[in-house]
């Protein structure tokens, strides 16, 4: 009778398991660092209207061209107008107007602005798309921070011409039209501006066609008596950016994968930069200004939910499905490469189609080898999470 | 022309004649040739004395559950019942070099054994393995046992290269018209009131 011992089994089985993982998985080391050396990481391929780099929002902005003594009365009359809001009390019903190839909206408010106080806006029916036509309902008051600031209106100017097109009435008073114009001689955009105190009582965009596509206009309007005396007037250019993210902090969410356009998108500058929210809700919003048209980008990280949210329906712009919702301005939500973008502008259709195409930047690679080049970056990020 | 050398004596044959284990044609040549050979008959005697030796031997202590189990044994196992009986296993005698003349000579090892006998004639003593097939079957199973681990390594790569489960984000418009306004109020004309509307529109 022959007997085994069973440890001696055991052993040898251990030994040549050792063996065969370890063959196995030198292997597997030595073609993870062949595709960790030689597959190069995701690279950015930067789309149309977008730039690299990135700079903080007190980057001055340059006047690029010198002003005649016409654009200057012109941009005195845009200065006068920044002020009045800090200097005249009224009241009165506005219009708010939005045309796209999406839709168009018609909405009314009432308006009343005192000196210190703010203006306060109220719903209004006749709106489009008020249900409940509620009249005089306080929905918000906002902070008397309309000045222009000297920076809003360099922005302008370097994009734009501007002009004192012509005196005309409008709600039986004396105003001056000023007129800006693309650099190529088209107006892109008109401002009706009260003779007697400086306020602004329309103003259209038009786009590239010459069609209006967006129209603010008063409908009626009372110049309430001034009981005290005004404050003085806030320091030019009050800084909106609340919290603004730097070019590093910029540059480190870069790194941690958000795909963010640079300083410059579909022709509009950069103002500001600066997180919104907190945790799963964060956002990055970047606002662009041109200083006539302005628009903001809010990026977030993750997949876009799949039911269409109320109010907005599925359409195409370019070759992306976006949701799209046709209010005062245009909304937009859209996703690429686990980022989600939405944008709120009052900029012109082709403005949008531009913005939605350039987005997102990188094109994502699903090879295999890609695959295994970020599974290995994957792997490394445990080992060093600094990395 | 030289004829290769064979072993002329008995060999492996002489354990197996002394087990009695031979087929009657290949036991006459033996006979025949223990006729004539005095080693081999010793060689024969010595098997047949350690056999008749063994034989005195008292048997091994041996439990009795093991009897137990081994009497709850059926008499035959249904793998041998399903079992064919096998035709006779024709192994060339080693002394075939005393073989008459003319008779095909193979290189192979000698015996034939009778049928229903279990003799392990072609074993190494001990049931030994060559060494190189051992060493070719522990190869073979390291190499596809490293292949088995280098292509789960590289599937656990490509796994974790894959797309991460991502949150599900549904975007705060309404917010988002806010932050809009608050930060570009500073167009021409002013815009702020503008994005409140437009929330406020929203909302009813």
């Amino acid at each position: 009778m022959k007997l085994v011992d069973p440890r001696a089994g055991l052993l040898r089985a251990a030994r040549r398991l050792v063996l065969v993982v370890g063959a196995g998985a030198l292997g597997a080391v030595v073609c993870s660092t062949g595709v960790y050396l030689f597959v190069p990481a995701p690279t950015e391929t930067l789309g149309a209207g977008q730039s690299g780099g990135s700079a903080p929002r007190s980057t001055p902005f340059t006047a690029g061209r010198p002003l005649g003594p016409a654009e200057q009365e012109a941009l005195r009359l845009l200065r006068r107008a920044g002020r009045a809001q800090s200097e005249t009390s009224y009241q009165g019903t506005k219009l708010f107007r939005s045309w796209s190839r999406w839709g168009e909206l018609t909405a009314t408010a009432f308006v009343r602005n005192v000196p210190g106080q703010g203006v306060t806006v109220a719903s209004d029916e006749g709106s489009a798309r008020s249900a409940s036509g509620q009249r005089g309902v306080q929905i918000d008051t906002a902070e008397d921070s309309f000045d222009l600031s000297d920076e809003t209106l360099d922005t302008l100017t370097s994009a734009y011409q501007i002009q004192v097109a012509a005196a005309e009435r409008m709600l039986e008073r004396p105003v001056t039209r000023v007129d800006v114009l693309r650099l190529s001689g088209t107006i892109v955009g008109r401002i009706w501006l009260d003779d007697a105190t400086g306020l602004a009582v329309q103003r259209e965009l038009l786009d590239t066609a010459g069609r209006v596509i967006r129209r603010t206009t008063f409908t009626g309007l009372s110049v309430l008596p001034t009981t005290s005396t005004p404050p003085p007037a806030a320091p030019a250019g009050p800084d909106e950016c609340a919290g603004g993210l730097s070019a590093r902090q910029l540059a480190e969410l870069d790194g941690q994968g958000w795909d963010l356009p640079g300083t410059q998108l579909a022709g509009l500058t950069r103002v500001c930069a600066r997180t919104v929210g907190t945790g799963a809700d964060r956002s990055i919003q970047l606002s662009y200004s041109d200083g006539l048209f302005a628009l903001s980008l809010f990026a977030q990280r993750g997949r876009l939910d799949s039911a269409v949210p109320g109010g907005f329906s599925r359409q195409q712009v370019g070759d992306t499905e976006v949701y799209l919702r046709c209010g005062l301005y245009r909304e937009l939500s859209w996703a690429g490469s686990g980022m989600v973008y939405t944008l709120v502008t009052d900029a012109s259709d082709a403005t949008v189609t531009t913005v939605v195409g350039s987005l997102p930047t990188v094109a994502e690679d699903t090879g295999v080898l890609a695959r295994m080049s970020k599974g290995i970056r994957r792997v490394g990020s445990w080992v060093d999470p600094f990395h | 022309m030289t004829a290769p050398r064979r072993d002329p004596h008995l060999g492996e044959l002489a354990s197996a004649f002394a087990d009695d284990a031979l087929d009657p044609t290949t036991r006459d040549r033996v006979l025949v040739h223990l006729a004539h050979c005095v080693e081999c008959r010793a060689e024969v005697e010595g098997h047949r004395q350690v056999k008749a030796r063994l034989a005195r031997l008292a048997p091994p202590p041996c439990p009795d559950s093991l009897l137990e189990r081994l009497r709850a044994l059926p008499e035959c196992t249904p793998t041998e019942r399903a079992t064919p009986e096998l035709p006779p296993v024709r192994l060339e005698a080693s002394f075939r070099s005393v073989a008459p003349a003319g008779r095909p000579v193979s290189g192979r090892r000698p015996i034939s054994v009778a049928p229903g006998r279990r003799r392990p004639s072609g074993r190494r003593p001990g049931g030994a393995r060559p060494a190189g097939r051992r060493l070719r079957r522990s190869v073979v199973a390291t190499a596809v046992g490293g292949v088995a681990a280098f292509a789960l390594s590289l599937g656990t790569v490509v796994v974790l290269g894959g797309d991460q489960p991502t949150s599900t984000v549904n975007p705060p418009v309404l917010t988002y018209i806010k932050e809009h306004g608050a930060v570009t109020s500073g167009v021409p004309g002013g815009d702020r009131e503008a994005s409140v509307v437009d929330v406020a529109d929203t909302d009813e």
